[in-house]
């Protein structure tokens, strides 16, 4: 009951003018920006970063709220409308959305997208007010060997999950440990790697290689490739919002991508493309149209479209409830949190009880309004393709680097910004994903503070992080996890090694 | 693109051949004194730790290079590479740094009017009213934002330009 008072406070505080007005802006620019191919809602959530530091904590996570369940969904309308996802996440929209768009059912497509992420967001929301204060109250029992695990699982799964890149995420990750490293250390306040240059005493801001791999990477990759979308001619850019009977139709899909999104949303790296990917991987399986995936199946729509939306709640507990964030969108929401003095953990749920269920409300509300925000844009959509994009990317590298230059008020970080832009091009030139590298910046401070006062604590003695029945416990899954996540692998070269030997003994032997 | 670039191998070599730049100069460039607690774990550990998971990984990311090359065979392009323009990225870079580096010299304002126009005119924006419709009044509402709304302390130059920032300031009414 505690939890349902809290929210209708929450709710309360968020049908404040300000509140509300940010929210829907939030959504607003969330969807656009998710919708404009070159953009992603990513970018938009650095970029507006700097804005969210004279506004109060609680009107600052509404904000980012607002862009982040607003933003996962845009990109489905350049998925389904021009066959380019807008964000990564948007990717397996395309294979069936698309599809429909071209046999000119693009507003029921839109329809269905809209409608199917709106509800995958609102189970996942739901999930995360009732999962998160348990849980906060579970993690109160975490020491700093605790802590540590969890980060260490965190970084693991970042990895693990990357099956088929598995080896140049693990080089993006610990190039992005390396980063994080840089500067003064967390207990003796000695430099490492700051290359006598003292501005990097106090480290590299997670926020800067943030704007600059995301954003400045990409304006870099938009600049030197010359990609051209446009609209099928007389093509429909409503959206027509599915009648009951359909959705009951989509009721098995829409239930298990919910159920798919929500767990895989909880996992530190995984996110709405993993979530996405999966679901519709699994909708394919069961369904009865399986085979007809890929040629404009509403199964093949829905199943994606839930699952991404439904991995925003869920990939937000373990911020709120550890402060770890699992993915660029919520490193943000850590960022801005922590500009205004507040570290996000279990303690928050006893501290800021008003801040935590502003944010719950906030997705909830969020999640509803996002249809009418989706109907919208879907609409001016055609409107917006026709803005060049060299205007556009102009203005993003000026709110770049200012928003660099505003993390600290230093130039240095407006250079470093440019050098990370530059990294993040060359990068995804490789095809290394990026997005490793910036959880291991991230990461790799809290895992190095938690690392070293264990050490302190516990005499210098590694093995209690296993000793330790909770440090234990998480340990043994990231060790799990990476087993899991090797095992094709392994198997596959059993397998290799066993057809050599019978065909070495084959045919030859007798 | 050379035979490097074309096996795959430059990027794990870059990779390594960094690390192995940044473990010298824990080691020998001044930060020798890391260890204070010489039974403990130092300063210099954890980033130690994870010079020598860049390498490894670096090293292991060449191998798995190396072998997908000798599998496609030589002249066979790497899957999924795109035709890059390099003299595109080049200016692309370029004006990006000019623009971090004139910010400093002649302030914000001036730098962000500057930058826009080059871009603009790059990207291929020719006829003079849609130009400067856009440069100056996006460098103006950028301002206003920035400014008025966010209170960001953008640097204003050096010398005159910094007279002239405050000027300009002063005339929108934003100082």
């Amino acid at each position: 009951m505690d939890v349902l008072a809290n929210l209708m406070a929450g709710m309360s505080h968020l049908f404040g003018i300000t509140a509300i007005l940010l929210l829907i802006g939030g959504i607003c620019i969330g969807v656009v920006a998710g919708a404009l191919p070159g953009i992603s809602f990513v970018n938009a959530m650095a970029l507006a970063l700097p804005f969210t530091y004279v506004m109060e904590p609680a009107h600052a996570m509404v904000f980012l709220s607002g862009l982040y369940c607003g933003g996962v969904f845009g990109g489905s309308i350049s998925s389904i409308l021009i066959n380019i996802p807008g964000s990564p996440g948007s990717l397996p929209a395309t294979w069936d959305g698309y599809p429909m768009t071209r046999r000119g059912e693009s507003a029921r497509a839109l329809g269905i997208a809209i409608t199917c992420s709106a509800i995958g967001g609102l189970a996942s929301a739901m999930m995360m007010i009732f999962v998160s204060p348990p849980f906060a109250g579970f993690a109160l029992r975490f020491g700093q060997p605790e802590f540590f695990a969890a980060t260490v699982l965190g970084l693991v799964s970042v990895v693990a999950i990357a099956k088929g890149n598995m080896v140049p995420s693990m080089v993006s990750l610990f190039v992005g440990l390396t980063v994080g490293s840089v500067g003064l250390d967390p207990l003796y306040a000695i430099p490492r790697l700051t290359f006598g240059w003292e501005v990097l005493d106090n480290g590299v801001s997670f926020v800067v290689v943030l704007i600059g791999m995301f954003a400045i990477g990409e304006v870099l990759s938009s600049a030197s490739e010359r990609r051209r979308q446009s609209l099928l001619p007389g093509m429909e850019t409503r959206a027509r919002l599915p009648g009951f009977a359909d959705l009951y139709r989509l009721k098995g899909a829409i239930a298990r991508s919910t159920g798919v999104g929500c767990a895989i949303g909880a996992i530190p790296g995984a996110g709405a493309i993993i979530g996405a990917i999966i679901s519709y991987g699994v909708e394919k399986q069961v369904s009865r149209r399986g085979h007809e995936f890929g040629s404009g199946v509403e199964e093949g729509l829905a199943a994606p479209e839930t699952a991404k939306n439904a991995t925003t709640g869920t990939a937000t507990i373990p911020l709120l409830t550890l402060g770890i964030p699992g993915s660029a969108a919520t490193a943000i929401m850590l960022a801005a949190l922590m500009l205004h003095g507040i570290n996000p953990g279990p303690m928050l749920f006893i501290t800021g009880v008003d801040l935590v269920y502003t944010v719950f409300a906030a997705y909830l509300v969020a999640n509803l309004l996002m249809i009418a925000v989706g109907m919208l844009v879907a609409r001016a959509f055609a409107l917006l393709m026709k803005i060049p994009s060299v205007l556009l990317f102009g203005f993003i590298v000026v709110l770049c680097l200012v928003g660099a230059f505003g993390v600290r008020n230093n130039m240095a970080d407006v250079y470093i910004c440019i050098g990370f832009g530059i990294l993040g091009y060359v990068l995804r030139r490789f095809h290394v994903p990026s997005a490793p590298l910036i959880l291991g910046v991230i990461l790799g401070p809290l895992a190095e503070r938690y690392f070293l006062t264990s050490m302190i604590s516990y005499d210098n003695q590694i093995s209690i992080f296993f000793t330790r029945p909770l440090s234990g416990s998480i340990m043994a899954l990231a060790f799990a996890f990476l087993i899991w996540s090797l095992w094709p692998g392994i198997r596959q070269r059993f397998a290799r090694r066993n057809a050599r030997s019978a065909g070495a003994g084959g045919p030859g032997d007798g | 693109m050379t035979a490097l670039g074309r096996s795959g191998l430059l990027g794990p070599l870059a990779t390594v051949v960094t690390a192995f730049v940044a473990l010298a100069f824990l080691h020998v460039g001044g930060d020798t004194a890391l260890v204070v607690d010489e039974e403990g774990f130092g300063p210099d550990t954890w980033p130690r730790i994870m010079l020598y998971g860049v390498i490894a990984s670096g090293v292991l990311w060449g191998v798995t290079r190396w072998r997908q090359a000798r599998g496609r065979g030589a002249g066979e392009r790497e899957e999924g590479m795109t035709e890059i323009d390099t003299l595109r990225l080049g200016i692309g870079v370029l004006t990006i740094a000019g623009y971090g580096a004139a910010m400093v010299y002649i302030g914000f304002a001036f730098a962000t009017l500057l930058f826009l126009t080059v871009w603009f005119v790059l990207g291929g924006v020719r006829r003079a009213l849609p130009l400067m419709a856009n440069s100056v009044l996006g460098t103006l509402a950028l301002l206003y934002l920035f400014l008025s709304v966010a209170y960001l302390p953008l640097p204003r130059g050096v010398g005159a330009m910094d007279t002239l920032t405050v000027n300009l300031y002063r005339l929108l009414g934003i100082f």
